[in-house]
């Protein structure tokens, strides 16, 4: 999941993959602002047929909190 | 009336180890700041290409560095020009051309013939900052001119906003005298720093003898909140899609700061007299002032959203500030007329870079704003709609005719008009949609011109939604009607 997370992120960023690993905070690359937040957590939610509520994301701090997150509404 | 730079050096005076900025885990207190700038005036005036008087553009990000270079600047007698890091090659370029710098700091990526510096390599220089000379120092002019801001024009190029020392202290003033915040403040900041409103929330922080926080964006909602938390931050500032990105990321955990958080400010793009109220009950004791202005004149009215019977107008002319609305002949209209919105005050500019055919000003000094208003009998300002076509992504201004002339470019495509609709996420206020009228030959399709745009503008610019079109409205002389395309789009 970590990898399919990782491209999903890169993809919207268009940045490579290797620029990005569990530990990269969210917000962290200059590319990632809040449009492209949302393009990315759209994203996300398709791939993973999730949804996420008002305040799901809010202790989300980097990738791999994010990922335990997608992994509990899985 | 004294610069931000003198401000800044009388703050040291008075609390020299009292800490002026944060960013992560690194800190500049009062005394460091002003000894840190002064390093950065020397880095410049040893540059080979240094004359006073110049240019040079720096990247905009939110690190200390920053900073100093950009007060540094004008210490030098440098006009600093701060540039968005994320900034189109395109764009960097028209900004480039249009005021041929003397060196470009930061923007590694950018193909650029002007001397270019890594800020990696100037960081050098504020590592042995530890002299504790306060001493003044020589001062710009008050007239001479600071920054050049760049904004969205009517056509799409930028356009060369140039700000007098006056213009920002008078603009501190304004804004501290209406807020009423104190040097006992602690501000969290996450606008982006390149801009008027987030720069403009740095000087006032800092002539205020503030300490101010940067945090890089609104996107990371747990740093965002821990640090407000932790700092024990009383001042914060967003624009009201920042705002709708908290609520629809977090709820309305913000507001449980409402006891901590003195004051807010929001900047200036739609928000609906619901959110406003909405915000004001969620913070019943924070001041929440709104504003109203331009690059050109920045903060020129404001309104409290506690003035709760006043919600659907953008309040009243800031501190030292007229506003006033004329007819398109230049003649002052009476209260409840519409007409242009015009602005004087010393935070107002006198002109606009490398432009002189434009009547900027009625009666000498009454700023044209392009926006279309109203003031009512108590003072109240209502805005009404814009004479330029700009679509307002986010509180970020686009020229459709920008993102048109891009599209147009791309083979297989006859006509095209970009105009702005509501944002179905609730979130941006507008997002761009573009009508295509295609070569009656061509089999392109919305996803290669998504694709073939994709490098050449910023990602707030691209169109969101697509619409094939036979013929695009336009006037006998030619002139493209987008806001009949507007009014078709709104009434489906």
């Amino acid at each position: 999941m970590e990898q399919e997370v990782i491209k999903i992120i890169a993809n919207i960023l268009n940045v490579t993959p290797d620029e990005i690993n569990s530990d990269t905070e969210i917000g962290e690359l200059p590319e990632w602002d809040s449009l492209h937040h949302l393009a990315i957590i759209k994203e996300i939610e398709n791939h993973f047929t999730i949804k996420f509520k008002q305040g799901d994301l809010v202790d989300c701090e980097n990738i791999s909190e994010l990922i335990s997150l997608i992994q509990d509404m899985k | 009336m004294q610069s931000i730079e003198q401000q800044i050096w009388k703050q040291a005076k008075l609390h020299p180890e009292k800490v002026a900025v944060k960013c992560g885990k690194n800190y500049t207190t009062y005394r460091h700041l002003t000894v840190c700038i002064k390093q950065a005036s020397m880095f410049f005036r040893n540059c080979e290409q240094y004359s006073n008087g110049r240019s040079v553009i720096i990247a905009a990000n939110k690190q200390l560095e920053f900073l100093y270079l950009y007060f540094g600047a004008h210490l030098a007698g440098l006009v600093a020009v701060p540039v968005d890091s994320e900034t189109s090659p395109i764009r960097f370029q028209q900004i480039a051309s249009e005021i041929n710098p003397m060196c470009v700091i930061g923007f590694e990526n950018q193909d650029t013939t002007y001397p270019k510096y890594r800020l990696q390599e100037i960081n050098q220089i504020f590592l042995n900052c530890d002299d504790e000379d306060i001493s003044d120092y020589i001062f710009p002019l008050m007239d001479n001119i600071a920054d050049i801001l760049f904004t969205t024009g009517t056509t799409g190029k930028p356009k060369g906003v140039p700000l007098t020392y006056k213009n920002e202290a008078a603009a501190v003033r304004n804004i501290n005298s209406f807020i009423k915040n104190t040097s006992n403040d602690i501000e969290v900041l996450a606008l982006p720093i390149s801009h008027s409103f987030g720069l403009g929330r740095v000087r006032c922080c800092l002539a205020n003898g503030q300490t101010i926080i940067l945090i890089k964006s609104f996107v990371n909602t747990k740093k965002l909140f821990r640090t407000i938390e932790e700092e024990n931050a009383t001042g914060f500032s967003m624009v009201p899609s920042s705002w709708r990105f908290l609520k629809k990321m977090t709820g309305l955990r913000l507001a449980d700061f409402s006891g901590q958080l003195r004051y807010i400010e929001m900047g200036s793009a739609y928000f609906s007299e619901e959110e406003k109220k909405s915000l004001a009950q969620l913070f019943p004791k924070t001041k929440i002032v709104m504003h109203y202005g331009l690059t050109e004149a920045s903060r020129s009215s404001f309104l409290d959203l506690h003035d709760t019977t006043h919600l659907t107008s953008v309040g009243k002319a800031a501190p030292y500030t007229d506003i006033h609305i004329f007819d398109e002949t230049g003649e002052e209209l009476p209260a409840n007329t519409e007409g242009e919105v015009c602005i004087k005050g010393e935070h107002v500019i006198k002109g606009y870079l490398n432009v002189s055919d434009e009547q900027l000003f009625y009666k000498t000094d009454f700023f044209r704003s392009g926006d279309l208003g109203f003031i009512d009998t108590e003072g109240y300002l209502y805005l009404k709609s814009r004479i330029k076509e700009l679509i307002n992504v986010g509180g970020k201004k686009v020229a459709p005719s920008e993102i048109e002339n891009i599209i147009l470019q791309i083979p297989g495509i006859k006509d095209c008009a970009c105009i702005g609709i509501p944002d179905k996420e609730g979130i941006l206020g507008e997002v761009i949609k573009a009508y295509i009228v295609k070569e009656a030959t061509s089999d392109i399709s919305f996803e290669s011109i998504q694709k073939n745009i994709e490098t050449k503008i910023e990602s707030y610019k691209r169109p969101v939604e697509y619409e094939w079109i036979n013929i695009l409205p336009r006037t006998s002389s030619g002139k493209l009607l987008r806001i009949q395309l507007k009014d078709d789009s709104n009434n489906r």
